[in-house]
């Protein structure tokens, strides 16, 4: 995108305002895909901070950055991945340190249900292999291609395809079961 | 069974926002990583002094000068039919190789300076002297070559010059950057240098740039730039075209021959200002203050002292002390920029001499009074209410 590319150019003259403008436009999207892989809060806002930060550092030396909003989430998603690899692996989430989500809605019954679904939708994300739910979060939320997740979890693109597949399939049979 | 559908919609509807007091941390800490990376790159190019190696002293003052183009071109650090505005800066600010005439002023018939560009290695020449100049800005070196006197010239573009010798497609570059987000002016389809040409024009706060191009190729085919008072011409613009490396060489030429001279520019005054002043006024201008003081008009100066290098009116000593000032004279003016300091040149009609004429004002950061210039190159501390006066 030619914004992003202009809002690097700026950046690598330490623009301020420029980096306000980064910051502002992707922290939402990078947060909740941080959130979405790691489930927790802090944990969640720690690896946007270090991205950003990190980012700040870089921008100057970064000679090609074609796609500002890949790089952006693929640096989240190491960063997710190198802290699911300190834990032994994530079974359960927290419910107590959750915040509230949003939604779109502004019937109040509605919201309800929305929240409820979210918050169900996040213990079963939890319960999902992290491949698994890597490929789900970076293609339906992180609207990223099955070539691009791929080459970020060094496998080929058949195989993140199956762990999409394999990572819905999942999603569904846990939410269906909570239902029946 | 849920279908997946429900469930995509159900991810896509997840957004998530960090608290009030961590959104503004994560931002003040990104936003301190960035000045200090800043403040590292900064240090790791600013020299302990400037050097000039010279073939002998008879250029000093011609090399001195040639400092002045070097820098003329930083200015610290922007951008229907069938093609939109998109397509047309994309090779502009992705272009390997560039090759380009460029004009400072508008005026179509000022000295035209002819750009090759390949990554941070430019060779410029000019329509208005000999000097062939060529910067290597990664390793902030510059060769001046005369062919007239077979004379080669070394200089360390570190610090301030370096940092303001940029490949002027650079410029546009950052121009393009700084005025993002402000509304493009598309300009209605008319003859530009002979052939049929759309516009785009983008105007910031102390910028304004206007890329003509092709309506079917989107190739740039005229930019015209103004930064502050300044305004630049590009035209014959071709982007990754083949470059001969050979031109872009830092070796000497077979024939040129070298010498070691230094000169010191790590500091530069008002004094350096008005000594040069005095010396544009005394030996080009006949004892009258010039017309005007523009970039464009040092551009005009330089070449002047260019031509005379080799029949100079002074000795060689005065050439070396000249040259010495001339090049930190500039400095101090370029240093001023349209918006970093305020200034104004008045000196139309003033002859040398004249006491009570200001024919120069600034405004030094962060002072309550005006320094001023006068015809006789004396200078006051004025009070804002006395500038008028």
């Amino acid at each position: 995108m030619v914004e992003d590319k202009l809002l690097v150019s700026r950046l690598r003259h330490g623009d301020a305002d420029a980096m306000r403008l980064v910051y502002q436009k992707y922290k939402d999207y990078l947060f909740t895909l941080a959130k979405a892989l790691l489930g927790g809060q802090g944990e969640a806002e720690d690896v946007v901070h270090d991205v950003f930060v990190s980012f700040a550092r870089a921008v100057r030396q970064v000679r090609f950055m074609t796609n500002l909003r890949g790089y952006l989430a693929t640096s989240v998603t190491n960063r997710a991945r190198d802290r699911i690899r300190t834990r032994a692996r994530q079974t359960v989430v927290n419910l107590d340190s959750m915040d509230p989500v949003s939604s779109n809605t502004d019937c109040p019954q509605q919201y309800e249900i929305g929240q409820e679904e979210l918050m169900r939708l996040r213990q079963a994300m939890a319960e999902v292999p992290y491949e698994q739910r890597e490929a789900v979060v970076l293609h339906i939320k992180g609207r990223m291609k099955f070539k691009d997740i791929a080459k970020l979890q060094g496998v080929t693109t058949s195989t993140t395809c199956a762990r999409y597949r394999y990572g819905l399939d999942k999603l569904r049979s846990l939410l269906n079961s909570e239902v029946q | 069974m849920r279908p997946a559908e429900d469930i995509k919609k159900l991810i896509e509807k997840m957004n998530d926002t960090t608290g009030a007091e961590m959104d503004q941390k994560i931002l003040n800490d990104a936003l301190g990583a960035l000045a200090d990376s800043k403040e590292t790159q900064s240090a790791d190019t600013v020299p302990n002094k400037w050097r000039i190696i010279m073939k002998n002293r008879i250029t000093q003052l011609a090399a001195a000068a040639m400092i002045t183009i070097a820098v003329l071109f930083g200015i610290g650090q922007f951008f229907g039919s069938t093609v939109t505005f998109a397509q047309v800066i994309e090779p502009i600010l992705n272009a390997h190789t560039l090759v380009f005439d460029f004009i400072v002023g508008q005026e179509e018939d000022g000295p035209v300076i002819h750009d090759i560009v390949a990554g941070n290695r430019i060779r410029r020449t000019f329509s208005n002297m000999e000097t062939i100049l060529i910067l290597d800005l990664d390793n902030a070196k510059m060769l001046t070559l005369d062919p007239t006197t077979k004379s080669a010239t070394y200089i360390d573009i570190n610090g301030l010059i370096g940092e303001q010798t940029r490949n002027l497609m650079e410029f546009v570059r950052n121009a393009v950057a700084r005025i993002e987000g402000e509304p493009v002016e598309r300009l209605s389809q008319r003859n530009i240098d002979g052939r049929q040409a759309i516009g785009f024009r983008v105007r910031g706060h102390n910028e304004e740039v206007t890329i003509w191009a092709d309506p079917k190729t989107a190739a740039s085919i005229r930019i015209e730039l103004r930064y502050g008072p300044t305004h630049y011409i590009l035209k014959n613009i071709e982007f990754n075209v083949p470059v001969d490396e050979s031109l872009l060489s830092m070796d000497i030429p077979d024939g040129y021959t070298v010498s070691d001279q230094q000169l010191d520019l790590s500091r530069f005054s008002e004094r350096d200002f008005v000594i040069t002043l005095e010396f544009l006024v005394k030996y080009y201008f006949n004892d009258n203050f010039p017309e005007s003081l523009r970039l464009e008009d040092f551009m005009n100066f330089v070449g002047q002292i260019q031509k005379e290098a080799n029949e100079p009116k002074m000795s060689e000593e005065e050439q070396v002390q000249l040259g010495m000032h001339f090049a930190k004279g500039f400095m101090f003016f370029q240093q001023m920029g349209p918006s970093r300091i305020k200034w104004r040149y008045i000196g139309k009609g003033v002859k040398l001499g004249e006491a009570d004429k200001a024919v120069f004002w600034y405004h030094p950061k962060d002072s309550d009074t005006y320094r001023v210039i006068y015809g006789d190159l004396s200078v006051k501390d004025v009070l804002p209410r006395d500038l008028s006066k």
